[in-house]
């Protein structure tokens, strides 16, 4: 069907009918589970997710996918604190663990694995959203909790390192520090996060190129601060919430692909945003956002092989009128964008790209909930059109049958390395060709099937059959070579932009709850691409296509918890670093360490402890993760990550 | 015949303070260059809601038997869990797992490279043999072992004694 046609038939539809904000697919991961202060950090509550899967290189930085929505080369996932959505992007990385906020002010998360029209975003990347405590919904009116958590990884060298069985060393993880502190007062309330992190890069497979791009010659170490303010409650029959934060990343070893190494990098971001909602009367309310964020990286080492200065600058103000009826629900939303990069190349700015959308939801007889919306973006005399249709069709309140549909065009986001590239932008030295004249062309469909059964109380079962169709899609084709002087990697850079493909994919989710103690849940996906061009099916190759998650939470007592994970996930291959399989990047007495494209299978098992003390005030965390001691690598040139073992103390004021 | 004690216990509800002394009794390429001199382990015991938990310190000083090597001591500082087993009468025995970090002292002047520290994990069996209601005497086998590249694998036989305690009420407070 021509999408002019889709069109029409919306907007008949839409003056019809209405819509509410009713997604689903979704997975919450309330605080009751997560018991999210015994981990290390905001990655480790988001590794056993299921449908999802990540790489890490250097143990800070995470790129994570969910659901087959996207490959890794495009982390275009978006990341919201409760009402805010935080867009910077680290030239394409969205580092989950640079968040201004801290794991003992999170209250749940939830991750939505399938497109929709989300805030007066269309999301077709999936979503992560952190809900913080800032409501008190779960606190006392002041309280003010300070966390210390430090980490050890295994394989020192200890004793050793005086005898023929040398080894360097690997040394800790962290310290992570960070105080929450929060105050209610009336309908009114705050939230400071003030965090300090710590990130040592030791591991023997980066080591050596970390130490020969370091020109201070000193430990490859991160060192990060940053705060959050949040301010939640109502004036004048208005409800507000507004975020106010600031990061600062010194020595950030970011691997940085179309380079083929890391740089240590001072990255800073800001965020301003306020979102008031306003209800006009019982059936009509107002909603306006309004947001500033700006990201700066600061280059440390001296080569030019990068921009020694890139600072994002973007601006972005919505709206939404909704109204609602009896079973009818529709609403009128658009927004502006105004994005600018100043580089040490000079400023590029862009335009206001402004977009309108349209959301409506009615309840029909045949079926319980059909909500359809569409985005509509306007950018460079193009129109970018964005689809999405739910049908909900209850058989009895304990079991449900959900379709979701969406179909989407977007333009690169605006904080990524490929829309400047796109729009002209190149680091020096960069060997780049293109296959393309514009990423502006590629579409996405997708296609979701649920069926969700509540069997009694204490077991449910989600089943999920999942298709993915990408036109057009935008790939980096890259073949690494190993620079013998410094051991880094280089590639020419090729972009194509014809790349056509299908993901299909299966989920099933299994929540067991024997005993009001225990809750467990086990999940599996497949995923499968499809694909007649070699390079789709190579960025697919790097996801594993089967990932199962098995976790048990078992809470004896008020005071004490313990939480055990398994993590299975099947072998990957990364083709573009074909050429430095086999290269030994380090040998010891016993062994010899090579690269591989190819990475084994990883089967992970955590365990968690929490003993609560001092009438609950005094929380002692002991986390181990990898107990089997398996050598773990996500990236065919990251870390290795060993049996890791952490500590935590947490006090409550 | 065996029964288990530990499950009618209500957590927290008694105190066992044990010191033992420590007797490292295998030879691996460890000892090629290192031999242990001496060694305590303190430890405080508690019934928990399943088995007992306990917290301790384990100390050794191990001395090299080369000059140009360091001796060092080092400090495995652990969380413990075990389960009680009654053989007979006065004599019960339990199988214990201890996790904690293991810290190294090297006796070098550098303060870069005096301290290590690394993951260590114990398994063990604990025999007891109860004087009193308040005295037992025990004898502990376990296996230490220090996730070094290299490990570190003791064998230790410990010896020693414990006094059971009520729970000071203050102590209750502390852990609830």
């Amino acid at each position: 069907m021509k999408k002019s046609t889709i069109f029409i038939i919306n907007l008949i539809l839409l003056f019809q009918f209405g819509w509410t904000e009713q997604f689903t697919n979704k997975s919450v991961l309330r605080n009751e589970f997560l018991n999210c202060s015994n981990n290390f950090r905001i990655s480790d509550i988001l590794q056993n997710i299921e449908g999802g899967s990540f790489y890490t290189i250097g143990g800070y930085t995470y790129n994570l996918v969910f659901n087959g929505l996207n490959a890794y080369q495009h982390q275009n996932f978006s990341l919201y604190i409760d009402d805010h959505k935080i867009s910077r992007g680290l030239l394409g990385n969205k580092n989950i663990n640079s968040l201004p906020i801290n794991l003992n002010s999170i209250d749940s998360v939830t991750i939505i694995n399938t497109p929709l029209l989300y805030k007066g975003n269309f999301e077709n990347n999936g979503i992560i959203r952190i809900y913080t405590n800032s409501d008190h919904s779960n606190e006392q009116n002041f309280y003010f909790k300070n966390r210390l958590m430090l980490g050890s990884e295994t394989k020192d060298s200890g004793p050793y390192q005086y005898t023929r069985y040398q080894s360097p060393n690997v040394d800790k993880i962290g310290a992570d520090y960070s105080s929450v502190l929060g105050y209610k007062i009336g309908d009114q309330s705050a939230l400071v996060n003030l965090h300090w992190r710590q990130n040592i890069y030791t591991d023997w497979s980066i080591n050596k190129r970390l130490t020969n791009l370091n020109s201070k010659r000193d430990w490859p170490m991160l060192i990060e601060y940053g705060g959050a303010v949040q301010l939640k409650g109502s004036f004048f029959d208005n409800n507000y919430s507004l975020l106010l934060s600031h990061v600062d990343a010194n020595r950030m070893y970011y691997f940085f692909e179309p380079a083929g190494h890391e740089f240590p990098l001072n990255y800073l971001s800001n965020y301003f945003g306020v979102s008031i909602d306003r209800n006009l009367n019982p059936n009509f309310d107002f909603n306006i956002n309004l947001k500033y964020e700006s990201e700066s990286i600061n280059k440390l080492m001296q080569e030019k092989a990068v921009a020694n200065y890139w600072a994002l600058e973007n601006f972005n103000a919505t709206f939404e009128l909704l109204s609602k009826e009896p079973g009818y629900i529709q609403s009128l939303g658009g927004g502006l964008q105004y994005t600018s990069l100043l580089s040490s190349r000079g400023r590029m700015q862009d335009r206001f790209i402004p977009n309108m959308y349209l959301k409506f939801h009615f309840e029909p007889d045949l079926v319980d909930h059909i909500s359809i919306s569409q985005l509509f973006k306007f950018y460079r005399n193009n129109v970018y059109e964005n689809y999405g249709i739910n049908i909900i069709k209850r058989f009895n309140p304990d079991n449900k049958l959900e379709l979701m549909l969406a179909s989407s065009r977007d333009i690169m986001p605006l904080n990524s390395y490929w829309y400047w590239n796109d729009k002209g932008y190149l680091f020096e030295r960069q060997q780049i060709n293109y296959n393309t004249e514009t990423f502006s062309r590629n579409q996405k469909y997708n296609g979701d099937i649920t069926w969700t059964k509540n069997i009694n109380e204490e077991l449910s079962v989600k089943l999920s059959i999942l298709a993915r169709y990408f036109e057009n899609y935008p790939y980096r084709h890259q073949t690494f070579n190993l620079n013998k002087d410094k051991f880094t990697f280089s590639s020419p850079e090729i972009y194509y932009n014809a790349v056509d493909g299908f993901v299909k994919g299966f989920k099933a989710i299994f929540n067991w709850r024997p005993l009001p103690a225990i809750h467990s849940s086990l999940d599996f996906t497949i995923l499968d691409p499809l694909s007649q061009d070699q390079f789709f099916t190579d960025a697919w190759h790097k996801i594993p296509t089967k990932i199962v998650n098995y976790k048990i939470f078992f809470k004896p007592a008020s005071s004490f918890s313990l939480q055990f994970n398994l993590h299975h996930n099947s072998k990957t291959i990364w083709h573009e670093f074909e050429n430095i399989s086999g290269i030994e990047y380090f040998s010891t007495f016993k062994e010899n360490f090579i690269y591989s494209h190819k990475l084994p299978g990883i089967n992970r098992m955590d365990i968690k402890m929490q003993k609560l003390l001092l009438n609950r005030s005094l929380a002692l965390n002991l986390f181990l993760k990898n107990i089997s001691n398996q050598r773990i690598y996500y990236h065919p040139v990251g870390a290795a990550f060993d049996m890791s073992m952490y500590f935590g103390i947490e006090y409550n004021f | 015949m065996l029964s288990t004690q530990a499950s009618s216990q209500s957590p927290f509800s008694e105190l066992e303070l044990t010191i033992q002394l420590d007797n490292n009794i295998n030879k691996n390429n460890f000892h090629e260059y290192w031999k242990m001199n001496k060694g305590f382990n303190f430890n405080y015991t508690t019934p928990f809601y399943l088995g007992k938990i306990q917290g301790g310190l384990n100390y050794m000083q191990f001395s090299s038997k080369y000059k140009f090597r360091p001796d060092f001591q080092s400090y495995f500082i652990y969380a413990g869990w075990l389960y009680d087993f009654q053989l007979i009468n006065k004599l019960s025995f339990a199988p214990c797992i201890k996790i904690g970090n293991y810290l190294m002292n090297f006796d070098i002047e550098s303060q870069y490279e005096k301290y290590e520290s690394e993951v260590c994990i114990e398994y063990s069996i604990l025999l007891k043999y109860s004087l009193n209601e308040s005295v037992a005497i025990n004898l502990e086998l376990g296996k230490n072992f220090v996730y070094t590249y290299k490990n570190i694998d003791l064998i230790l036989l410990k010896t020693g004694i414990s006094f059971q305690l009520e729970t000071p009420e203050f102590f209750n407070g502390i852990q609830e």
